[in-house]
């Protein structure tokens, strides 16, 4: 049972893809509402497969995980899209629709939450300006560059304003200027309550922070506190 | 309504399935089988209105017939004609007894042995064309006896016999017809079926994606609905033009050669808009497959 106040409780969880080994084991944490995590580790601990597991993209093989209060290894399927749509997503790979223009792309959540059309494209077309795409808003994502592409990806995520928000390496294909106007953005949806998790291993920009860490070390999650004297 | 209208005909706006190389023949497929099925089912209905025609014609109906007594010669066949005639009025429940004239005989037999075969040296039997009063009971055995017996050469035919055969063929090719129809219909459904799959195992990623953000099956079902009902309607309704234009021809052919055997290929206004709701149903049912397709495939998805 997850207690008050916490948006992610994972219990005891395993994680094994097919037939093949645990590549998540015991792994047992919480989040807060409103906190900001960076999942950090080193390529091949986990971190996508733990985000997996948060964004319910992936079945758990044990354990017990809660997402704000609900146990999603027994919920049933109707009842999912309802806790999804409270989870924004930036993939590492983008996941973007091809045969969508930009806009098209990170409008999806709006639409498919049921937004009015009006209003989707005004807030999509002032998001997608903010992040530096207001020439790309008809671009489909085969002509953007990856760093364009993620932004979209990023812009997708937070459209909706998500009460959790799991971004797989967000700044992985950008330089440092843009990687650190995305990073205040997500900070910024974060002062206004949106708990955040972002995986990374770019340690340089982690310490540029001031914030908790989410350490996977031999598919174990181990949280260790803010380091000191980040900016 | 305006909204789930526009939802239904929202063309794969998130799934790109307009590029699919599966979907490019399903009109085709589609108005093929439509073509089929109003013709099959045209068919089916001029066949049901002429065994109608026919009974109706024939209920109530005898006909006398009188062999031509090779050495007789004419008088004898008129004499013999006559007086079969005077029987049959003089029996009672028959209302009416008159001989088919020689152009009335004419343009019965032009059909099989051409306009001249009354000039010909062919021996043609008289005709008589009874017709039994309202709720006669007359017993046509007993009277197709008295009739042999006291008119040498003449014979009663009730029609029954052949009709019958007639309508049984009438109905057995009905029935086929009906099974025909019943095939395509079954062939549309499973090509749907694969087609939809096929849609869901090309775009997999994006519906996972669709999935993650938190969009219902019912959203994306609708997706591969509107696909297929835009498909179908399109391949449906330039099969029905299509089909609709061979059953007009065959009207008109019909109606310059053959209106002898189908007295009218032509269909009412109510036959017409009953084949007009074949590319309907059509796209309906292909839409409905598509739909319960992706819900169970979707289903055994995260």
């Amino acid at each position: 049972m997850a207690n008050a106040g916490e948006v992610v409780r994972f219990r005891n969880v395993g994680m094994r893809y097919g037939l093949g080994p645990e590549v998540l084991h015991d792994v047992s944490f919480a989040l807060k509402a409103g906190s900001f995590h960076f999942l950090t580790g080193p390529s091949g601990a986990g971190k996508s497969s733990l985000l997996k597991l948060m964004y319910i993209g992936h079945h758990p093989s044990r354990g017990l995980i809660h997402l704000f209060g609900n146990d999603v290894t027994t919920i049933g399927r109707r009842d999912l899209p309802a806790i999804r749509r409270r989870i924004g997503v930036v993939f590492q790979d983008f996941r973007l629709i091809e045969n969508l223009s930009a806009v098209d792309n990170v409008a999806l959540p709006l639409r498919i939450a049921g937004a009015n059309e009006g209003r989707v494209r005004e807030h999509v077309a002032d998001l997608l300006r903010w992040v530096g795409l207001e020439e790309q808003l008809e671009s489909r994502p085969s002509t953007l560059s990856g760093g364009q592409q993620q932004r979209v990806a990023i812009a997708r995520a937070v459209i909706a304003r998500p009460e959790l928000l799991l971004a797989d390496e967000p700044t992985g294909n950008v330089d440092d200027e843009i990687a650190m106007r995305l990073l205040y953005l997500l900070e910024e949806l974060n002062k206004i309550g949106t708990t955040v998790v972002i995986a990374t291993h770019n340690e340089a920009l982690v310490s540029k922070f001031d914030h908790p860490r989410l350490v996977l070390v031999d598919g174990e999650v181990v949280v260790s506190p803010a380091a000191a004297g980040a900016a | 309504m305006r909204q789930l209208l526009g939802r239904l005909f929202r063309d794969g706006r998130d799934v790109p399935l307009g590029g699919d190389a599966s979907s490019r023949f399903l009109p085709w497929i589609t108005g093929l089988m439509v073509y089929l099925a109003v013709v099959a089912l045209a068919a089916t209905m001029v066949l049901a209105d002429a065994g109608v025609t026919w009974r109706r014609g024939l209920a109530g109906t005898l006909t006398a017939q009188i062999m031509p007594d090779a050495g007789g010669g004419t008088e004898s066949l008129d004499a013999r004609t006559r007086a079969a005639t005077a029987l049959l009025l003089a029996t009672p429940g028959i209302a009416r007894a008159s001989v088919l004239t020689d152009d009335q005989l004419a343009a019965l037999l032009a059909p099989w042995l051409g306009a001249e075969a009354m000039a010909s040296e062919l021996p043609v039997p008289r005709l008589i064309d009874v017709a039994l009063a309202a709720d006669a009971n007359v017993d046509t055995r007993a009277l197709a006896a008295r009739l042999a017996a006291n008119i040498p050469g003449a014979s009663l035919d009730d029609n029954a016999m052949w009709l019958g055969r007639l309508l049984a063929l009438i109905g057995a090719i009905e029935a086929v017809a009906l099974i025909v129809l019943a095939l395509i219909g079954l062939s549309g459904v499973t090509i749907v079926v694969f087609t939809t799959r096929s849609g869901l195992a090309i775009h997999e990623d994006v519906v996972a994606v669709l999935h993650l953000i938190g969009a219902r099956d019912s959203y994306i079902a609708e997706q591969f609905q509107a696909h297929v009902l835009r498909l179908a309607l399109k391949g449906g309704l330039a099969g029905f033009a299509f089909a609709a234009a061979t059953v007009a021809m065959l009207g008109v052919m019909t109606r310059s050669t053959g209106e002898f055997l189908l007295s009218s290929m032509s269909l009412s206004l109510v036959q017409w808009i009953v084949l007009g709701v074949l590319p309907l149903i059509a796209a309906a049912s292909g839409t409905a497959t598509a739909r319960l397709t992706v819900m169970r495939a979707i289903g055994r998805m995260i």
